[in-house]
C-alpha cells in the first residue's frame, strides 16, 4: 500500500512536472511566435507620396501592374533611401501635375525629405521595374528604369545629383512596356550588365478590355503578343551593346514581370529567373561566358507541382533552409498559392509550398512584391509577401475578392517549413491596400529588416520592425576591386557554429523592385561569427574570422584571402 | 414557396402587360445603368458582344436569386444557378446555392459532387474532399471520386494520403476496355505524388503506366521527365521533356489554327463564348423556373389560394415570357374565378400569338364567350377545331356556343 502510494504520488509529481513542461514549451512557442511585430509608421515619416497608375479609366493593362521601389543608399551616407517609382498619365489622360517618380532622403530615425527635384531623379515615364547598382564602377549607385515607354539610366554624379545618360549608354530599349530588371555580370569581365524584362506588347488600338460580371475589367496578358527580354552587355566604357540574341535570350518570348539574377547552381556565374504571368518562368542558366539556356521545365521551376503554369508576379530568393542552396519563391495571380521552389541541389526544384506551409493565406487574391529576410533575426529567412487586386472594381464581380487586402508575412520555423503569422505580426500587417512591389532593408539602422510597400493609387506604407527579443545580427557591405564595385552575385556564407547561412547580392529583385545591397543576416544568440565566406564572381575568396556580431561591416575583395 | 418579394408586389400593380413592361424597363435600366457607369468619362472601349453579355449576366442574376427563394429544394434550379454563378466567379454563392438544395436532399450525390468540384476549383480543398467522400458514400460505385480525393490531397501537399488513396484502388484494375475509373489519371496521380514524395522509381513505375494506356498525355512526359532528372538519367529526361514540348507546341498550333478559322479577335471570341454560355444558362434557369412556377400556381389554383396563384404566375411569366402555356394557364385562373376577363383576354391572346395551338385557340374562345363575345368566340374555337378535328371536346364547346347556352 505504501509503495503504491508512494507511487501514486510520485506520479502525480512526474505528470505535474509534465504538465507544466508542456506549459512553458507551449507558452515559448507561442512567444516566439508571436515575436515579429510590424508598426506602421507611414505618418510620421513626412513621406507625401501618392502613386497613380495612369487613371485612363480605359481599362489598360499596364495600370495593373505597376509598380516597383527602390531602397538605396543615393548619397553615400550610411543609411538607406527610398525611390517610388510611379505611372504616368496614359493617352487621353492629362494631369495638372503630372506623376513623378519620389526620392526620399532618410534622415534617420524614420523621417524622410523628399529631395526628387534637386537629385534630378523625378522621372516622369510610365514607372514599373527599377534596379540600382554601380554600372560604372565610379563609386556610387546608378539607378535603371524599364518603363512602360522609353526606358532611362540616371548616372549619380556622386552629389546628390543624377543625370541622364540612357542615350550614350544605349539602353533606352526602344518604347517597350517593361517589367523587372536587374544589372548582374553575365561574363564575370568585372562590370555589370543589364537585364530587362518585358511583359506584353501593347497598343492602344488593339482593344483588349473584358467584361466580368457585367463590369469592365483589365485583360489577361494573354490577349496580347508576348516579347522577347533583353540583355545588355557593359562595354566597360559607359555604354552597352544589345546581346539578347547572341546570348540565347532573345529566342524565348514571354510576360516577364519579376526578375531576379543568382547563382542557384553554385559554378560560379550568375543565372536569371524571370517569373512570367501566366505562361511557364523561365530559368535561364549562364554557362560562364553570357550565353544562356532556358532550362526552367527540366529544374522545376517553370510551373506549379502539378505542371500548371501560374500568373507568375514577383519573385524573391534566398536560402530558406539553410542548406547551402539558393531557393526561389514566385507570387502569383487570383486562385492560386505563391509557390516556393526548394532548390535539391544538381540544379533541380521541388514546389514545396505545401509541404512548407508557405502559401497559407495567399490563394484568393493575388501577390506581388516578396522577399526572404530574416525578420526576427532568429537564423533562419522569414517572407513578406504584398497583396492585392489588380482589378479596382473586383468587389462587384466577385463574392470573395477585394481590391484591397493584407500583405502577409510567413515566419520561417527553422525547421523547413513556414507559418502565416500575419494576424500575430503587429498592426502594421493589418494595413490593406492594394500592394506591388516591397523593399526590406534596415530602414533605420537598428539590426533588423524593416519594409517600405508601393501601394497601387495610394500612399505607400512604412513598415517599422519591432520585433522584441535579444538576437544578434550583422550587416555586411562587400566591395568589388577586380568584380564589380557592389558585388552582385557574390556568395556570402555565416558560419557560427552549428548555423551556416547563405546569401547573396542581388540588384533588382521580388516584384520590379530593388533592395538589399547590404546583405543582413540575423546571427539568433550568438554574440559571434565563427567565419565569414565571401566567393565574388570571377573566383576571388575572402575569408573573415572570429567577428563581433550586431555591427556593419565591409569587405573588400581581396583583402582576406583564404589561408 | 415564400412569400414573393416587395419589388415583385410593386410590379404586381396594375394591368399585367403594364407589369411586365415595367419588369423589363427595370432591366434594362439596370443594365444601362451599370454600363454607363463603368464608362464614365471614358469612350465606350466595350464590345456590342460585352454590352449583351453584360444585360444577360444581370438578368440571370436577379432570376436566379428569385427561383433559389421560391424553390431552395429544387436540385436542377440550384444546378443551373450554380453553374451561372461560377461563370461570373462567385464560388461562395454557388456553394451557397446547392448546399441549400442539399439541405432538402442529403442523398443526393449530384448535389455533393458539384459542391466538391466548385469547392476545389476555388481552392477550398477541405470542404471538397469533405463532399466528395459524401459523394462516393452515397454512390460508391463511382470510383473516379477517389482520384478527385486524391487529387485534392495532392493540392493539399498531402502526398501520403493521395497515395494510400490510389494505391487501394488501383488495385481493382483488371485491364477492362472500358473500365469504371480512368487509371491512366490513378497513374499519373500516383506517379506525382511518389515524386513529391521522392520515392522516383515508384514514381516512374507509375507515371510509365499512366502514359501506356494514354501516350499523349502530356504532363505523363512532364513529370516522368522530372522524375528521370532526379534519377540522375539525363537521357530519358530529355527524351520525355522532348515529348512534352512536341505535344505542347501541338496543342498550342491547333489552338491557333481554331483562332484563325474563327478569323475573329481573342476577345470577339470571348466575348461570343460567354454569351452563348450565359444564354444557354438563362435559358435552362428560365426554363426550370417557369416550369416550378406552373406546377406551382396550378397546385395554388386547385387549393383556390387565387392571389398566391396569380403572384406566382406573374413570375413565371416575368422569368420566361415566351412560353404559351404560361398565358393560358394564368388566363385560366381568371376564368376559374371568374374575374379580371379582360386581363384573361389579353393573356389568352398572347398565348395565341405565341403558339396558335388548338388549347390556345380553344382557352380564348371561352374568355370571349364568358365576355359576351359570341362571333368571335366561335371562330376562335373553329380554329381550334381546325387543328384538332378529332378533339370531342372542341366540338362540344363550341355547338354549346352556337347554341346559345349560357355562359
Amino acid at each position: 500500500m505504501m509503495k503504491s502510494g508512494y507511487l501514486s504520488k510520485n506520479s502525480s509529481l512526474r505528470y505535474s512536472m509534465v504538465a507544466g513542461l508542456i506549459f512553458i514549451n507551449t507558452f515559448l512557442t507561442v512567444c516566439a511566435n508571436a515575436s515579429i511585430s510590424f508598426t506602421d509608421v507611414t505618418k510620421k515619416t513626412g513621406i507625401t507620396f501618392k502613386h497613380s497608375d495612369g487613371n485612363s479609366e480605359k481599362f489598360h493593362i499596364m495600370e495593373t501592374v505597376t509598380a516597383g521601389l527602390a531602397l538605396f543608399d543615393y548619397d553615400n551616407d550610411g543609411d538607406t533611401d527610398i525611390y517610388f517609382l510611379n505611372g504616368a498619365g496614359l493617352k487621353g489622360m492629362k494631369y495638372e501635375t503630372p506623376p513623378q517618380n519620389e526620392l526620399y532622403r532618410n534622415d534617420g530615425n524614420f523621417k524622410f525629405t523628399n529631395v526628387t527635384a534637386e537629385s534630378g531623379l523625378g522621372d516622369t515615364g510610365f514607372g514599373l521595374g527599377v534596379a540600382v547598382a554601380d554600372y560604372d564602377g565610379d563609386g556610387d549607385l546608378d539607378v535603371y528604369l524599364n518603363n512602360y515607354g522609353p526606358n532611362v539610366l540616371y548616372s549619380n554624379n556622386g552629389d546628390g545629383t543624377f543625370s541622364d545618360v540612357t542615350k550614350k549608354a544605349g539602353v533606352g530599349d526602344g518604347s517597350n512596356f517593361g517589367a523587372g530588371t536587374c544589372f548582374l555580370d553575365i561574363d564575370n569581365d568585372g562590370d555589370l550588365d543589364l537585364y530587362v524584362a518585358k511583359y506584353v506588347v501593347f497598343s492602344y488600338d488593339k482593344k483588349a478590355t473584358i467584361v466580368k460580371g457585367g463590369f469592365l475589367a483589365y485583360p489577361s496578358p494573354t490577349a496580347y503578343v508576348f516579347p522577347a527580354d533583353s540583355l545588355y552587355r557593359n562595354n566597360g566604357d559607359g555604354t552597352f551593346t544589345d546581346v539578347s540574341k547572341e546570348s540565347g535570350i532573345a529566342k524565348y518570348r514571354g510576360t516577364g514581370m519579376g526578375v531576379i539574377c543568382a547563382d542557384y547552381d553554385n559554378d560560379g556565374d550568375t543565372d536569371i529567373f524571370v517569373a512570367n504571368d501566366s505562361m511557364e518562368n523561365y530559368l535561364f542558366q549562364n554557362d560562364g561566358t553570357g550565353k544562356f539556356e532556358e532550362v526552367g521545365l527540366m529544374a522545376g521551376t517553370a510551373y506549379d507541382f502539378n505542371g500548371k503554369p501560374l500568373g507568375n508576379m514577383g519573385v524573391g530568393c534566398g536560402d530558406y533552409n539553410n542548406d547551402g542552396l539558393l531557393d526561389f519563391y514566385v507570387t502569383s495571380y487570383a486562385v492560386e498559392w505563391t509557390t516556393l521552389y526548394k532548390n535539391i541541389g544538381d540544379g533541380l526544384f521541388e514546389d514545396v509550398t505545401f509541404a512548407t506551409g508557405s502559401g497559407e493565406g495567399t490563394f484568393n487574391n493575388p501577390t506581388w512584391g516578396t522577399g526572404f529576410a530574416d525578420f526576427d533575426n532568429d537564423g533562419d529567412r522569414d517572407i513578406f509577401v504584398a497583396g492585392g487586386h489588380l482589378q479596382s472594381n473586383v468587389e462587384k464581380f466577385s463574392d470573395r475578392m477585394t481590391y484591397f487586402v493584407r500583405n502577409e508575412i510567413f515566419m520561417n520555423t527553422g525547421d523547413g517549413k513556414f507559418v502565416n503569422i500575419t494576424d500575430k505580426a503587429g498592426e502594421g500587417m493589418k494595413v490593406k491596400l492594394s500592394s506591388r512591389g516591397i523593399g526590406l532593408a534596415d530602414m533605420d539602422n537598428d539590426g533588423d529588416i524593416d519594409v517600405v510597400v508601393l501601394n497601387s493609387r495610394r500612399e505607400p506604407t512604412i513598415l517599422r520592425n519591432d520585433t522584441t527579443g535579444n538576437n544578434h545580427w550583422i550587416k555586411i557591405r562587400l566591395k568589388g576591386v577586380k568584380s564589380n564595385r557592389n558585388g552582385i552575385g557574390a556568395h556570402v556564407k555565416v558560419v557560427t557554429k552549428d548555423l551556416s547561412q547563405l546569401d547573396e547580392v542581388h540588384s533588382g529583385r521580388g516584384y520590379q523592385s530593388h533592395h538589399g545591397l547590404q546583405l543582413h543576416f540575423g546571427l539568433g544568440e550568438h554574440k559571434k561569427i565563427d567565419r565569414i565566406e565571401v566567393k565574388w564572381i570571377g573566383g576571388t575568396v575572402d575569408v573573415l574570422e572570429d567577428i563581433k556580431a550586431d555591427q556593419v561591416i565591409t569587405i573588400t575583395e581581396g583583402q582576406n584571402p583564404i589561408k | 414557396m415564400n412569400t414573393h418579394s416587395n419589388h415583385l408586389q410593386q410590379f404586381s400593380q396594375g394591368p399585367l402587360e403594364k407589369r411586365l413592361c415595367r419588369f423589363i424597363i427595370a432591366f434594362l435600366a439596370i443594365a444601362a445603368f451599370c454600363i454607363s457607369t463603368s464608362l464614365a468619362a471614358t469612350e465606350p472601349e466595350i464590345t456590342p458582344g460585352q454590352q449583351a453579355n453584360s444585360i444577360i449576366e444581370k438578368q440571370l442574376s436577379v432570376i436566379a436569386e428569385e427561383v433559389l427563394q421560391d424553390f431552395p429544394q429544387d436540385i436542377q434550379l440550384a444546378k443551373f444557378a450554380a453553374e451561372f454563378y461560377n461563370q461570373c466567379e462567385r464560388p461562395d454563392a454557388a456553394v451557397a446555392a446547392l448546399e441549400q438544395a442539399l439541405k432538402y436532399n442529403p442523398e443526393s450525390y449530384e448535389l455533393c459532387n458539384r459542391i466538391a468540384k466548385t469547392s476545389f476549383a476555388n481552392g477550398s480543398y477541405d470542404k471538397a474532399i469533405t463532399y466528395w467522400r459524401k459523394a462516393l458514400a452515397i454512390s460508391p460505385e463511382k470510383l473516379d471520386l477517389n482520384n478527385n480525393i486524391a487529387e485534392t490531397y495532392m493540392a493539399l501537399g498531402k502526398y501520403a494520403e493521395a497515395v494510400t488513396q490510389l494505391e487501394k484502388i488501383i488495385k481493382k484494375e483488371k485491364g477492362e476496355v472500358f473500365p469504371a475509373l480512368d487509371y491512366s489519371k490513378s497513374y499519373f496521380l500516383l506517379g506525382q505524388g511518389y515524386l513529391q514524395l521522392r520515392q522516383y522509381e515508384k514514381a516512374k513505375e507509375y507515371l510509365e503506366k499512366a502514359l501506356v494506356i494514354t501516350p499523349e498525355h502530356r504532363m505523363g512526359h512532364y513529370q516522368l521527365s522530372k522524375t528521370y532528372m532526379r534519377l540522375k538519367n539525363p537521357e530519358k529526361a530529355k527524351e520525355h521533356m522532348e515529348l512534352y514540348t512536341k505535344q505542347k507546341a501541338e496543342t498550342a498550333e491547333r489552338k491557333e489554327a481554331w483562332a484563325k478559322k474563327r478569323k475573329t479577335a481573342v476577345i470577339n471570341n470571348t466575348a461570343d463564348a460567354d454569351r452563348k454560355v450565359f444564354s444557354r444558362t438563362l435559358t435552362r434557369l428560365s426554363a426550370r423556373g417557369s416550369r416550378l412556377y406552373l406546377v406551382s400556381g396550378k397546385s395554388q389554383s386547385s387549393q383556390e389560394l387565387f392571389n398566391k396563384a396569380e403572384t406566382t404566375f406573374q413570375k413565371a411569366i416575368a422569368i420566361d415570357a415566351g412560353q404559351s402555356v404560361l398565358y393560358r394557364q394564368f388566363a385560366l385562373l381568371y376564368v376559374m374565378t371568374n374575374r379580371k376577363l379582360d386581363r384573361a383576354q389579353g393573356l389568352a391572346k398572347k398565348a395565341v400569338e405565341l403558339e396558335p395551338s388548338a388549347q390556345n385557340y380553344l382557352m380564348l374562345g371561352r374568355i370571349y364567350y364568358q365576355n359576351s363575345d359570341r362571333a368571335n368566340a366561335l371562330i376562335t374555337i373553329e380554329k381550334a377545331i381546325a387543328l384538332e378535328p378529332g378533339n370531342p371536346l372542341y366540338r362540344r364547346t363550341y355547338n354549346k356556343i352556337k347554341k346559345g347556352a349560357d355562359k
